[in-house]
């Protein structure tokens, strides 16, 4: 029984793409065969973040409209074993996809793989209605700030009375040296404020932007910690009951010290 | 340089207040009146309105508490009211 994954938000710049591409890559690496779908319609991005974008032949728009088949559209990642893109079209705008399009392709879809996961654009209009109409579950994508929990709030709404379950969270740009002073939104302060259930942790990191730059998921790279993050929350999709990490600091002396100076970045402990 | 780690003095020192602070206040307020579709300006509204009556019946004194509370997703409004008769007894 394949499984429908919309990542959504509100608003936007949160980081849905990158978690789209991240949590694909992580659950192909799994061995599950999965599609990504790019919903964002007009502004297509997933392709660049995958580094798949000199492949594109067809579009979503395309598949809908009937210019080409399903199969034909559909980009094979060759760097892992079981996924596959479905860009958006580039060059029209969201309402040439209706829900009920988005439905039966996602129907489609679910024949062939396990799993099926939606990269939502922002906003919680027409792009929003198409990418939640086929999906069993949601995942909402937040930072620990006041608009992107405001809107992400008003997103779990629209998900639960579209009839989905209530969806899990994802706090992304999480920056430990900040909670630790008092300035960020811990993840207690958001679970409190958004009663959602939580499924993972990013931290704020450099290395998505080198990985954006290069097209290459840090999924992929075994020694990323920011991968190994991603490769946490699919296990958590999958069911495992794993501990989700408190991004606790450093506590050695020197290590206290030179983060109190603002020396030295927070660290992981996984 | 010097302000800066006089501030971290301070933190060490004594309780300091982050802006997560502000930034939880602020949400919890934004969040309830997004759900009752209900701005601040018609709040404050309603909360003259409602004083006008019972200031029919009663004097009521300051300080007048009025907010909005959620507690196990029910939003209610609080209200609390100093109030003493209108006219003082023979
Ligand atoms: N954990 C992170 N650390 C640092 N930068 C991030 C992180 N997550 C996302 N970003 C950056 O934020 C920007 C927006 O991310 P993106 O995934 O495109 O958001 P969305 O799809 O929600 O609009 C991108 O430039 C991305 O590289
Ligand atoms: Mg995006």
């Amino acid at each position: 029984m394949a499984t429908c994954i919309v990542v959504t938000s509100g608003k936007g710049g949160v980081g849905k793409t990158t978690t789209s591409a991240n949590l694909s890559t992580a659950l192909a690496l799994t061995g599950k065969k999965v599609v990504v779908i790019d919903a964002d319609i007009g502004l297509r991005n997933l392709d660049v973040v995958l580094g798949l974008e000199n492949r594109i032949v067809y579009d979503l728009v395309q598949v809908v409209e009937g210019t080409c088949r399903l199969k034909q559209a559909l980009i094979r990642d060759k760097r892992v074993e079981g996924l596959w893109l479905l860009p958006a079209a580039q060059t029209r705008d969201k309402s040439a996809v209706s829900p009920d399009d988005m439905k039966a392709l996602v129907e489609e879809l679910k024949e062939d793989h396990d799993y099926v996961i939606i990269d939502c654009p922002a906003g919680i209009e027409q792009g929003f209605k198409n990418s939640i109409a086929g999906a069993d579950r949601a995942l909402i994508v937040t930072t620990p700030e006041v608009s992107a929990i405001r809107d992400a709030d008003r997103v779990v709404g629209l998900v639960e009375s579209a009839g989905l379950p209530a969806p899990h969270l994802i706090i992304n740009r999480y920056r430990p040296s900040m909670v630790q002073r008092g300035d960020m939104l811990d993840r207690d302060d958001i679970l409190e404020i958004l009663h959602i259930p939580l499924i993972g942790i990013i931290p704020e990191s450099e290395e998505v932007v080198v990985s954006s730059n290069r097209g290459q998921p840090l999924a992929l790279d075994d020694a990323s910690p920011t991968g190994a993050a991603y490769r946490r929350i699919v296990r958590r999709i999958e069911g495992e009951d794993l501990p989700i990490p408190s991004f606790e600091l450093d506590s050695g002396f020197w290590a206290v010290f030179k983060r109190w100076m603002g020396l030295a970045p927070a660290r992981e402990v996984a | 340089m010097m302000r800066n780690l006089m501030d971290k003095v301070a933190t060490l020192v004594g309780p300091s207040r982050g802006s997560k602070e502000d930034a939880k206040q602020r949400l919890k307020v934004v969040l309830i009146h997004d759900q009752l579709a209900l701005t601040p300006g018609a709040m404050d509204q309603m909360k003259a309105e409602m004083l006008e009556v019972v200031r029919r019946y009663v004097v009521v004194d300051e300080p007048v508490a009025f907010e909005l509370r959620k507690e196990d997703g029910q939003v209610s409004i609080v209200s609390q009211l100093p109030v003493r008769p209108m006219h003082a007894r023979a």
